[in-house]
């Protein structure tokens, strides 16, 4: 005979052993480092492995964000319907978090475009320490949160440059229940996004082009000399890369050439992909454009 | 694909010694050098990058028609 099927959803466990002489906890979030969904390192040793985050990184599958300034909680209680002989959740507890950012406005420009994603949210402690979650089958993700990016805010003479970003987590129970608290052998001051790279054109005719390359917000003003043959491509008109030779950066100027023959208007200059310099990945947006004397 | 101090020459490069001289010896690697010992180091810089056979692997691989090497 048919009848009604329901799962009550009760998650009822039997009691855990309580015994403990020392309470291990990590200290206050610094920073966040957000990861699309899906992204977990294979194991507890590789979330503390320093090369396996800059590779991370590097693949764009982890976005580390800026300082978290006066990290708080905004957590919302549930809310209930009392009636006189039970009591019912009607609004599950949100957990909440709150942190404010010192922001130039490219890298506000590059955080509000997590605005509304949702995301696997690792965060930073001052220990060093890496809060994250564990999967059943033994690997290492962030909690899962959607990141609210607030209004860019004008400094003023209390307060620098700033946004506030709230992150709400989809479940608390996430790192209650599923924790990992890490104490890795480095520090979240070593972790860089990738940088954008901006190519300047110093001169370029048929057969020579003198270029620099510099990061940071703009036109930047922090040369990287360091590139080397495998880091630049030209590219004709068409987009077909040209066979070139490279000359490394003058030290004395930060002007590296690339020679070959043929360069003509509509030609581009830019990095091969994301290009790792130390721990430190750049991208150009855009490759430069080759017009030629 | 050959290397002399910074430079990386181009696959297959087979430019004349002249034309070498003239692409490469005005860059800061040559200028560097000590004039007495500038030509001699040209030519051993020549010589590797004419000694070129192997195929590049990187990002300045070849994909389309190019003109490198064409005097």
């Amino acid at each position: 005979m048919n009848r009604p099927y329901v799962e009550c959803g009760s998650k009822k466990t039997t009691y855990r052993n309580t015994g403990a002489k020392k309470q291990c906890t990590l200290k206050k979030t610094v920073r966040y480092a957000v990861a699309e969904k899906g992204f977990a390192f294979d194991s507890i040793e590789d979330a503390k492995d320093k090369d396996k985050w800059d590779a991370a990184v590097k693949d764009k599958k982890l976005f580390p964000l800026y300082d978290a300034e006066e990290y708080a909680i905004a957590d919302t209680e549930a809310t209930y319907w009392e009636g006189e002989n039970t009591r019912l959740e009607t609004t599950p507890a949100k957990k909440i978090r709150t942190f404010r950012s010192i922001l130039g406005l490219c890298s506000y420009n590059a955080l509000k475009s997590f605005d509304g994603q949702e995301m696997q949210a690792f965060e930073f402690t001052t220990d060093p320490g890496i809060k994250a979650v564990l999967t059943e089958d033994g690997k290492v993700k962030g909690q899962t949160v959607v990141l609210n990016i607030g209004r860019l805010q004008d400094a003023t003479s209390e307060l620098p440059q700033n946004a506030v970003v709230t992150v709400n987590y989809k479940d608390f129970n996430e790192r209650e229940d599923f924790g990992a608290d890490l104490r890795p052998e480095w520090s979240y001051l070593e972790l860089y996004g990738i940088f954008d790279a901006f190519v300047d054109i110093v001169s370029a005719d048929a057969t020579e082009i003198k270029f620099t390359v510099s990061s940071g917000c703009g036109s930047g003003d922090e040369l990287v000399t360091e590139l080397t043959a495998a880091d630049v491509e030209v590219r004709d008109a068409a987009g077909g890369v040209e066979s070139v030779s490279f000359v490394a950066a003058d030290p004395t100027d930060g002007i590296y050439t690339v020679t070959g023959t043929g360069f003509a208007n509509g030609f581009t200059l830019g990095l091969v992909k994301v290009v790792s310099v130390g721990d430190m990945s750049f991208e150009t947006p855009e490759p430069a454009k080759i017009t030629v004397a | 694909m050959g290397v002399y101090k910074g430079i990386t020459f181009a696959e297959g490069y087979n430019k004349s010694f002249a034309n070498f001289k003239k692409e490469f010896a005005s860059t800061h690697v040559f200028k560097n050098i000590p004039s007495e010992k500038r030509e001699a180091e040209l030519e051993k810089a020549y010589a590797i990058a004419k000694g070129t056979s192997k195929k590049q692997k990187n990002g300045n691989s070849k994909e389309s028609t190019s003109t490198i090497g064409k005097d």
